[in-house]
């Protein structure tokens, strides 16, 4: 059941408008952030690091939740356009199942994201800035971080998207969350706020690794917090009803 | 015909919980604010008020796009959802349903602004500024704010009109908001050229960062009354391009 489920999530995702946004979000941060790295060389030195701290600050602090939330937004607008919602909850399959599989189409575009993000640093790095070799591995261990530091965004938002019918408010909440992160992290909260995981495993704004000596810590609190956030969707499913 | 119409606005924003959502924009911008700066020396509370000025349209170039593409994606998808559009354009003149969301429109916009210059006064009275809060300035940045903010309301307003799906709308928001951000780090005469990151432009005050003693000073400069000319002149171009869109719906 979960299988099919799945399946009709990724057909959703066919022809769906979030691609744009998967496209163009990560291009304009990394145009905006090869330009900088290479006006402020006095500044900053000629490296991979610097680059990508550059690339990916705004995008990780502010612009990332506001994305997944867009995606999260869109899963659950069709759910709850016109019957649909009553069609689900009728269906015989288990409502986790569902919200499992919209996680899943998330996370993937997600991960695609991450890897248009990787893409086009190196790109940038080497046909644009001219960056001599190739970028250290620890940036890929980032992303995969980065990744790993989403799911509970990710939870998140489908679960805000999920109760709130309306579209616009999971982006607002998304943009609302991605400050709050940055604030949380910057006073020594991050691990207890699912919004500055992500951007603590990014790695964004500084050269040496946040995380060093903390990682168990890490990956423990994107466990808690995923695991968490999914037990209360199943429960608020199992709440929830057909609308008449 | 146009009271009764905004009344039916205003009743139909009361179960969207619309005055919440504009609230918490503004508190974002004003919480946001109260953890920029480090206001602890007297060197620094002396310039507590300026230090604000400085700041929060650069956080507003962040927030608002996206919180104004918000409210007018709101204030259009409960028709689009609840499929109204037949029924309203039967019972009420195309022209007061527009002008009916656009006054709702700008009153949240006015909560908004109105919120965040309180806000954003009081932060400066709780931190122990001991720079004078000036009049003048918090009514430009009222001013600027307000009108920025309609120009981008009725611009997501618009695209909320023409494309059924909301993503159109908050995609573009928070891509002008990157846009919009990215320009506040260009030279000056780029940011004339992105309406969605305007606030910046507008901002009366400098800022001077001294990189070998570390010391931070703003300078408080003229008001760019041109830019908020062709700021208004936008606003009107993008409500002009509602109340067609509105008048010559398909339905």
């Amino acid at each position: 059941m979960l299988l099919r489920c799945i399946r009709a999530e990724n057909q959703k995702l066919h022809g769906a408008p979030i691609w744009l946004v998967f496209l163009v979000v990560p291009l304009i941060s990394c145009l905006y952030g090869s330009y900088n790295f290479l006006q402020n060389l006095g500044l900053l030195s000629f490296t991979w690091y610097n680059l990508w701290t550059q690339h990916t600050l705004f995008y990780t602090l502010f612009f990332f939740a506001p994305m997944v939330g867009v995606y999260a937004a869109y899963l659950w607008r069709l759910e709850h356009l016109g019957h649909n919602w009553n069609l689900i909850m009728a269906a015989p399959v288990p409502p986790v199942d569902l919200f499992i599989a919209k996680f899943l189409a998330v996370a993937k575009v997600t991960l695609f994201t991450q890897g248009w993000v990787f893409v086009l640093y190196v790109v940038c790095g080497k046909l644009w800035a001219g960056l001599p070799g190739w970028p250290p591995l620890q940036v890929a261990v980032w992303l995969v971080r980065g990744v790993v530091g989403s799911f509970a965004i990710i939870a998140l938002e489908l679960l805000i998207a999920m109760l709130i019918r309306s579209f616009a408010v999971p982006v607002l909440f998304g943009l609302a969350g991605g400050v709050s992160g940055m604030l949380m992290a910057s006073k020594g909260f991050g691990m207890v706020w699912p919004f500055a995981l992500m951007q603590m495993g990014m790695n964004s704004n500084k050269s040496e690794d946040v995380l060093a000596g903390s990682g168990g810590v890490f990956w423990a609190a994107c466990l808690i917090w995923t695991g968490l956030l999914f037990a209360a969707a199943a429960a608020l499913l199992r709440a929830r009803d057909v609308r008449a | 015909m146009m009271t009764r119409s905004f009344r039916a606005e205003l009743q139909k924003s009361r179960r969207r919980h619309d005055w919440l959502v504009a609230a918490g924009i503004a508190l974002v911008v004003v919480l946001w604010a109260s953890v920029t700066y480090d206001l602890d020396t007297p060197e620094e509370l002396a310039s507590c008020y300026s230090a604000l000025y400085f700041a929060v349209p650069l956080m507003n170039a962040i927030v608002m796009p996206v919180g104004m593409a918000a409210l007018a994606s709101r204030i259009w998808d409960s028709e689009t959802k609840g499929e109204t559009c037949k029924l309203l354009f039967t019972l009420q003149s195309r022209e007061s349903l527009f002008c009916g969301k656009a006054a709702l429109g700008m009153l949240e916009n006015l909560l908004v602004c109105l919120i965040e210059v309180a806000g954003v006064w009081a932060l400066g009275l709780w931190k122990g500024s001991t720079q004078a809060p000036d009049p003048v300035r918090f009514g430009w940045l009222f001013l600027c704010a307000f009108l920025v903010n309609a120009m981008l309301y009725f611009f997501s307003f618009y695209l909320s009109l023409r494309f059924r799906n909301q993503v159109t709308a908050l995609a573009v928001g928070f891509c002008g908001a990157l846009i919009g951000l990215f320009a506040a780090y260009m030279p000056t005469w780029f940011g004339y050229f992105v309406p969605f990151g305007y606030y910046v432009p507008l901002n009366g005050v400098l800022m001077n960062w001294d990189r070998d003693t570390r010391i931070t000073t703003f300078y408080l400069t003229d008001f760019r009354w041109w830019l908020l000319g062709v700021t208004v002149l936008l606003g009107l171009l993008c409500a002009a391009a509602c109340r067609r869109s509105i008048q010559t719906k398909e339905v």
